[in-house]
């Protein structure tokens, strides 16, 4: 086992329903971002800022996710 | 956001404060009895539905309260909290970290940590990283302390946390120390969120009260991650260094004790 790790330490070969959690919700938010640029034009409201700061963690969740899944499947 | 600017009398604030602090734990406990008796998958869509539900508070709260920035400020920094618990969750499991698989969720809260520790929308009540420039030797002094205190919890809890895994120097590759480097770093991260972040607004709301509130939160999510068996570690040093931090207003001490104390932890059991 240990050995195996060694060898392949960051492969992400089995995918949970749970790690499709936050993308769910990263989306919703992104959407509703948009809506609210429709509506408010370039001017970043006060309303952009608080997406702003919910979308980041979980963009950045995504990334790491999209990453460790992309290098598995090119290994 | 001072007291005065919530418009009210003091003792209906405390209480306003109460009742939604009571609210947010009993969401906080649903979603959790759900993470561990239906299952990993349901707690994470409860605490996501908790996470969005505050953000939506908060983006009602720019619009419509009369109290604007600093009720969104603290509604925000409570998102924050959810936000962890479904991080924890919802992250992919590397057995490559050890002890912790899922201990990569501190990359993306320490980047939110960092981005609300600066926003510059946020009220300026946060405590700073580094000491003052005029400040004098005590508070250097107290700073130190703090972080020493927060070492000797960690021998401590090394040796009175129950665990029956391997040391983590069992293993022959140096993968390990990455892992232990993440853990140790949950630590200063959780610091920089709750003492750095959420506690100065909850303060300035509820007085005492809120650094209660803050303290039974920052508690609440180590031990949800780390085991119940951490418990009593966890409120010892959170107790101290949210004293400290509310009566000194510099994070650098409680940041370096919480960072020692999982780096101890961990490497001593």
């Amino acid at each position: 086992m240990t050995n195996l790790l060694i060898a392949s330490p960051l492969l992400l070969r089995a995918l949970t329903p749970v790690y499709f959690v936050p993308i769910g919700v990263l989306l919703l938010l992104l959407l509703e971002r948009e809506m609210i640029r429709a509506r408010l034009g370039r001017y970043k409201s006060a309303a952009h800022r608080v997406i702003d700061l919910a979308v980041f963690p979980l963009m950045v969740l995504f990334l790491l996710f999209a990453a460790l899944r992309a290098y598995t499947m090119l290994r | 956001m001072t007291v005065s600017a919530l418009r009210g009398p003091l003792r209906a604030v405390l209480t306003r404060f109460c009742l939604a602090a009571l609210a947010f734990a009993a969401a906080l406990a649903g979603a959790e009895a759900v993470s561990r008796l239906v299952g990993v998958f349901w707690g994470a869509i409860c605490f996501a539905a908790i996470f969005l539900a505050l953000v939506h508070l908060a983006e009602f709260a720019t619009v419509r309260m009369t109290t604007g920035r600093e009720l969104t400020a603290l509604l925000v920094a409570a998102s924050l909290l959810p936000l962890e618990r479904l991080l924890v969750l919802s992250v992919p499991a590397l057995p490559y970290l050890r002890l912790y698989p899922n201990a990569l969720w501190v990359l993306p809260m320490g980047l939110v940590s960092v981005y609300a520790y600066r926003a510059r929308w946020f009220p300026d009540t946060r405590p700073r990283l580094g000491r003052p420039p005029d400040s004098g030797w005590r508070l250097l002094a107290i700073q130190a302390t703090v972080a020493t205190a927060g070492a000797g919890i960690g021998v401590l809890a090394a040796h009175t946390v129950p665990y029956t895994g391997y040391h983590v120097l069992f293993y022959p590759d140096t993968a390990k120390w990455i892992g232990v480097a993440l853990f140790s770093l949950a630590g200063v991260v959780e610091e920089l969120a709750w003492r750095g972040v959420l506690q100065p607004l909850a303060t300035d709301v509820a007085g005492p009260v809120g650094i209660l509130a803050c303290c039974a939160a920052s508690v609440y999510v180590s031990v949800a991650w780390m085991g119940t068996g951490a418990a009593v570690p966890m409120i010892a040093l959170s107790a101290m260094t949210s004293v400290v931090v509310y009566r000194t207003r510099c994070l650098a001490g409680s940041m370096a004790a919480h960072g020692l104390l999982n780096l101890l932890l961990v490497l001593l059991r």
